[in-house]
């Protein structure tokens, strides 16, 4: 096998196994994390940690198996997180993380209530004036009953926003 | 054996009324949104309980237990969509049966079959719980180290499409339910950022595991306009007439589930598929099934509510979750300071009693509010995926966060979920990884106790791999790990 197929082997088990390999890697962090430290309390992770690495290398050596073969003569598959999905989810991604960023500098009320919004018409396909209304009325409603259930029913302190000392 | 009915009229205390009312009726409406699922919602529901009385909040997520589970056939019967797992089998004929106008008629019989099938199951969980415990009592911490360990093995051999990564994750989860301090010395293990000085929160871990996925596949779905099937009226007295002659399979549905629920890991899925299965086998008309033949609907619904009884038996009796949905209610069980297991009921009569006495109420409940919600049914799941997947996200953050008013706790449960998607996508599923959190304390408590006891007797060996109720055990967990060996082994067969 020469080297630039060997790397599109390589790469292309990569992107179809990411999860796989990702468990791997995990268990390999795990084991280490585990092993490093020469103490009692550690018996219970090293013990759990080795079975995970076992289970780990059985499942890349099956998958990378499975992919060798498929390469060799079976029809190619697509990765199970295609391009499209990812480009459908990046405005998740960007509120979401935004959304978690903000909420402990200007207030969990302030910062859920563009979030659900931005996300339910980010999602919501080409809406019309109807639907924009129906928008409208959920926010109110679900922002509304967030507020009651927590700040008054339970009475749970959320943090508040920067300006308010 | 009658000890429940001493704690029966506690079900009807104005709160816990009301609790029971608002989670049976809210369980039956996130059951019928085709992107909820039973364990989704007791998870998003757990942080809220979590500021309620022990006793109301654990008829909250009771109730919402068994309403999901059976608010799950409307999707099913009117998209074609199962609302849980466990309603898959009712597609098969339910949704037919919509296609030709009979839709009022399939939800009517899958309602009444629920509650016929909840019921029986719920006796089961009142009359065998007490049998099982007193039996439990006799476990030392080897056993309950090796129930650990089973409850991980069993939904890991038959939740996930391959036995090795539902391993994997599970001890993934076994491992992380280590992070934090030491029970026993207090050592600090695994604290990577101080963000993971308190450990993982079991909320933390079960919301952001069940819920986040949820949400992730909703926004990547793209849902056309729903087609939801006309409805015809249906007599409800013709709908009773039907399921009171349809003994065979109210008794074929009920066996099935209460057999599967009280195995350890199976689930509502298993249950209503196998009750689909043995009652097409027994049937006069066998022919029929698959074209709208309510026997169809009958078996499966009843088996996936008479299940939901009996998985709570494991839990309750030895810690040992039923199903993904039990292992849930575990962490609001735990959240509550009430240890499941041998001494469950005499520790805490009142509410063990109570709660399973709510059980037996809201599944007459459900079938009332069921029937009033078939009515409203085609309003309820053409709620837009995007709306709900926003307000769970909201709801998800404020709950994660009002456990320990802990930051932390929702960093913790924004990485788990989009982890959790992501492995999930390759195969891996939460299940097992969720038992792992929650039952690795007991079983890593449980070897520490024993490795003590057996430290100062005989040794490892012959006290974690000795006598009678250590071998049975570890049978039952290799058992289940050939079965789905042999399981996947048919299934590549068959594909070949």
């Amino acid at each position: 096998m020469t080297s630039k197929r060997a790397a599109v082997y390589i790469a292309g088990n990569l992107i179809n196994n990411l999860g796989d390999w990702l468990m791997m890697a995990l268990a390999v962090v795990m084991a280490w994390a585990s092993f490093r430290v020469e103490s009692e309390a550690y018996l219970f992770p090293r013990m759990v940690s080795a079975l995970l690495l076992l289970f780990a290398l059985i499942n890349i050596v099956q998958v990378t198996l499975r992919h060798l073969a498929r390469k060799n003569g079976t029809a190619p598959t697509a990765p199970p997180i295609a391009t499209a999905t990812l480009r459908r989810l990046l405005p998740a991604i960007c509120i979401v993380a935004v959304y978690i960023y903000v909420c402990d500098i200007i207030g969990f009320y302030w910062s859920a209530l563009p979030a659900f919004v931005l996300l339910a018409a980010c999602y919501g396909g080409a809406l019309n004036a109807r639907q924009w209304k129906l928008l409208a009325l959920a926010t109110v409603l679900v922002m509304g009953g967030v507020y009651l259930l927590f700040d008054v029913v339970l009475q749970v302190q959320t943090p508040e926003p920067f300006w308010i000392d | 054996m009658f000890d429940f009915l001493d704690y029966f009229g506690n079900v009807f205390t104005p709160l816990n009324f009301l609790a029971l009312c608002a989670g049976t009726a809210g369980g039956l409406i996130m059951g019928a949104l085709p992107g909820l699922s039973p364990t989704m919602a007791v998870a998003l529901l757990i942080p809220f309980t979590f500021h309620m009385d022990a006793i109301t909040g654990l008829i909250l997520l009771g109730a919402v237990y068994t309403a999901t589970v059976a608010g799950g056939a409307v999707s099913a019967i009117l998209l074609k969509i199962p609302g849980a797992p466990a309603n898959i089998a009712t597609v098969f004929d339910g949704h037919t049966m919509a296609s030709h106008g009979r839709a009022a008629e399939a939800l009517q019989l899958s309602f009444l079959s629920s509650g016929v099938g909840g019921v029986l199951g719920v006796l089961v969980l009142i009359f065998f719980t007490p049998v099982l415990a007193q039996w439990a009592l006799s476990f030392g911490p080897s056993h309950l180290f090796w129930m650990a360990i089973l409850g991980v093995t069993v939904i890991a051999s038959l939740s996930s499409g391959s036995l090795v990564k539902g391993m994997a994750a599970g001890c993934f989860g076994l491992w992380i339910s280590a992070i934090g301090y030491d029970s026993v010395q207090g050592e600090e293990r695994f604290i990577f950022t101080d963000h993971l000085t308190g450990g993982i929160n079991i909320i933390s871990a079960l919301v952001g595991l069940f819920a986040i996925p949820q949400v992730i596949d909703m926004l990547v779905r793209q849902r056309g306009d729903a087609d939801v099937l006309a409805m015809l009226p249906h007599s409800l007295m013709a709908a009773v007439g039907k399921v009171c002659r349809r003994i065979r399979a109210l008794l074929i549905g009920s066996v099935s589930g209460v057999i599967i629920g009280l195995i350890p890991g199976a689930g509502g899925q298993i249950a209503g598929l196998i009750a689909y299965d043995q009652a097409r086998k027994f049937s006069k008309t066998p022919d029929n099934f698959g074209k709208g033949e309510p026997e169809g609907v009958i078996a499966t619904e009843t088996a996936n509510n008479a299940m939901v009884g009996p998985s709570l038996v494991p839990l309750l009796t030895l810690s040992v979750p039923g199903s993904p949905t039990a292992a849930v209610l575990l962490g609001g069980l735990l959240i509550h300071g009430i240890f499941p297991g041998p001494n469950l009921f005499t520790d805490y009569p009142e509410v063990s009693w109570t709660f399973i006495n709510s059980l037996l109420v809201g599944q007459v409940l459900m079938v009332l509010l069921g029937l009033v919600l078939c009515r409203a049914a085609a309003r309820v799941i053409t709620l837009p995926e995007n709306f709900l997947a926003a307000a769970v996200i909201v709801l998800a953050v404020f709950g994660t966060y009002s456990i320990q008013n802990s930051y932390s706790d929702v960093l913790v449960m924004i990485t788990l979920g989009a982890g959790m998607w992501v492995l999930q996508q390759y195969g891996f599923s939460a299940g097992p990884l969720v038992l792992g959190i929650v039952l690795g304390p007991i079983a890593e408590s449980n070897f520490i106790e024993g490795s003590i006891i057996a430290n100062a007797g005989d040794g490892m060996m012959p006290y974690f791999f000795g006598g009678g109720l250590n071998i049975a055990l570890i049978g039952i967990i290799l058992l289940s790990i050939a079965s789905s060996i042999w399981l996947g082994m048919r299934k590549q067969g068959g594909g070949k």
